[in-house]
């Protein structure tokens, strides 16, 4: 499905510096698990740690630019589209019309780079919800504001 | 926060709603805080800091989140939606259309009473968890939130909330079972739950009885004595006593199917109302359901082996709203194809009838086998290698199943695109179809993992309010092709004002 890169808007290039420090935050208590295994289990040294570490650098290097590479949205035509994913790839399609509610939600490492989450809400039971992340806030705000707008034009 | 918006007429909950909100937690908080208390006066060597910990986070915790959380709550409303902002670090801004709410319900508690406050709660389509909640608001501005929408969607006669069997008027039957059919259907419902009841009871009541039935020496001797009489018998004693024995089986399990259909079915009937269909049904409890036409999200049919035989099809309907615990609707549980494809027809969504099938990938179903067959294979290796010859029929029959759905996968699944419908089938002597209207569909997600890219296939998944509609292994061109039809369809019709 590599045939559409061109149309997808790529999100916000913070957005990686997001998804490192989400990671790094994600492997801390692993790394304090390993150095207590070592100390506890009298291992020679480096034989826990090193290969945590080595996760760690991996989950936060070379992975979130991989994974933000594959990620992208597109408003075209009245359509929310967010395709994702390197190995599972998906390819997710909402119309406007058929959203419920939006949701702009920041966590507490989106909010220090000014980024947003978009959440938009459908009525079906599969895809209840569809998250975008690593929009800037102001996107964010854009997109539901668009969505809203669509909304109300439908209805009138 | 920045907001571009004019935030002047943001406002929070009412203040008082913090003392109903750190009262109810501690509540919740003061049962497991008085047995953690007891269990710490009970030991000897209890650190100091404990105690005043635990008075910490039972009693200054939950006014100080109470308080940070009415705080950092504030809502709008504004000129097109309902806007919530909440969270102290990680904020979460939620825009709720007047558009899309269905319903809006005050709510109170015990406590909340007390002060006067209601929780307020805006029902979307969305449904559940996701709606968006203010707790607590005073009574008066409740009423006023709820009379704000009400005004903004005055026009909307379908506001009107259709209760449960209150509706009078008599429709015009569309289907309906006598005595004879639905004793049929019984037939078809074959059931051995009974065993399990009596089980069950006799579990229950065994405490009079002489007998135990979790007594291996209890069963041992019935075995041994009645083992003897059968011996004695000869062979076509034992034959005819085996075919007894399996026919009663087959007698008990169609009285109790039966009677279970007698009880659910009897005087089935199904009417066409002027909103939607009305379906009465139930031997002791009668049920009385109306279902509002335009909630109708998909029609689903089914039918078994024998019955498709005989010409039997059943017939559901798929919506948000649930029927007893099922989340479709039964309009016509045992019927011939016309009068389901009349009932269909009925509820603007017509079954396929001259369409053209088309299949799934086969590539997709060869490689689900080639997948899951080594595991099994595995399996069976093993048990074998132990010379444990009767574990080993398990992972044995795991291989058979796999080779024979993987095998057959491809002719049981088979879909079809009209011009205002999509369908889906599954299943080779007993087929199950759903039928869709394009525009009812709510999102389309296409999902491929790194072995469905490289063989050319994808999952496609819609979005149904109420149920799923599937489609595995699809060549991907095709996957397409349904998705930017469905989404076409979409775009000229809003109909997502109506799954309610």
């Amino acid at each position: 499905m590599n045939d559409t890169p061109e149309d997808l808007t790529p999100l916000d290039p913070r957005h990686v510096t997001v998804l490192r420090i989400e990671a790094l935050l994600a492997m801390v208590p692993i790394l304090i698990g390993a150095v207590i295994a070592e100390l506890a289990a009298n291992l020679p040294t480096g034989v826990v740690i090193v290969p945590a570490l080595l996760l760690t650098a991996l989950f936060t290097f070379p992975l979130p630019k991989r994974r933000y590479r594959r990620k992208g949205y597109s408003t075209a035509m009245d359509r929310l589209r967010f395709v994702k994913g390197w190995l599972q790839r998906s390819d997710t399609v909402v119309p406007f019309g058929r959203v419920q509610h939006i949701d702009v939600k920041q966590g507490l490492v989106e909010r220090w780079f000014g980024l947003a989450t978009l959440v938009v809400h459908t009525a079906g039971t599969h895809n209840a919800s569809v998250s975008v992340p690593g929009l800037s806030r102001e996107t964010a705000v854009e997109v539901r504001e668009a969505i809203a707008a669509r909304i109300r034009r439908d209805t009138m | 926060m920045s907001d571009p918006l004019p935030t002047d007429d943001f406002r929070r909950t009412d203040s008082i709603g913090v003392v109903v909100g750190a009262l109810s937690d501690l509540r919740k908080a003061i049962i497991p805080g008085i047995a953690v208390l007891v269990g710490l006066a009970t030991r000897d060597n209890v650190p100091m800091v404990a105690i005043p910990l635990l008075i910490v986070a039972l009693f200054v915790l939950p006014p100080v989140t109470a308080f940070a959380k009415w705080w950092f709550r504030r809502y709008r409303t504004g000129p097109e939606d309902i806007r919530v902002e909440s969270g102290v670090l990680a904020r979460e801004a939620r825009s709720v259309p007047y558009e899309r709410i269905q319903d809006v319900s005050l709510s109170e508690t015990l406590l909340s009473r007390l002060f006067g406050l209601v929780e307020v709660r805006f029902e979307t389509g969305a449904g559940g968890k996701d709606d968006l909640t203010l707790a607590y608001l005073t009574k008066e501005e409740g009423a006023r939130l709820r009379d704000l929408v009400r005004a903004q969607r005055d026009d909307d006669v379908e506001f009107a909330p259709v209760a449960q069997g209150e509706v009078e008027v008599e429709g015009t039957p569309v289907f309906a079972m006598d005595l004879k059919r639905v004793l049929l259907s019984g037939i078809f419902s074959f059931s051995l739950v009974i065993f399990a009841v009596l089980f069950a009871v006799i579990d229950q009541i065994d405490f009079l009885l002489p007998i135990s039935i979790w007594d291996g020496d209890f069963w041992k001797s019935l075995f041994s004595e009645q083992g003897e009489r059968i011996r004695t018998l000869g062979r076509i004693g034992q034959v005819g006593g085996a075919i007894v024995a399996v026919m009663s089986v087959i007698v008990i399990g169609m009285v109790s199917g039966v009677a279970k259909t007698l009880l659910r079915d009897y005087g089935f009937r199904l009417d066409r109302t002027e909103k939607g269909f009305r379906r009465r049904r139930g031997l002791f409890t009668r049920t009385d359901v109306v279902m509002p036409r335009h909630r109708v999200q998909a029609v689903a049919t089914e039918t078994g082996v024998i019955r498709r035989l005989l010409g039997w099809h059943s017939l559901s309907f798929i919506s948000l709203a649930s029927d007893g615990g099922k989340a479709s609707h039964d309009v016509a549980p045992f019927a011939r194809w016309d009068e389901i494809a009349g009932i269909a027809r009925e509820a603007g969504i017509p079954l396929p009838e001259q369409v053209q099938w088309r299949r799934t990938s086969r590539a997709y179903w060869i490689d689900r086998a080639i997948i899951l067959l080594p595991i099994a294979l595995a399996a069976l290796a093993v048990t074998i290698w132990m010379e444990r010859w009767l574990p080993a029929l398990i992972p044995s029959a795991l291989v058979l199943l796999i080779v024979f759905s993987s095998s057959t996968g491809y002719l049981r699944h088979r879909h079809a695109l009209e011009p205002d419908r999509i369908h889906a089938r599954a299943g080779l002597l007993s087929p199950r179809t759903m039928t869709a209207p394009r525009v009812r569909l709510q999102s389309a997600q296409i999902v491929q993992g790194p072995i469905a890219r490289l063989r050319g296939y994808a999952t496609l998944h819609f979005g149904l309010a109420g149920g799923v509609l599937l489609f595995r292994g699809l060549p991907v061109e095709e996957a397409r092709i349904l998705r930017d039809a469905v989404l076409q369809s979409i775009d000229v019709v809003d109909y997502s004002a109506l799954p309610r």
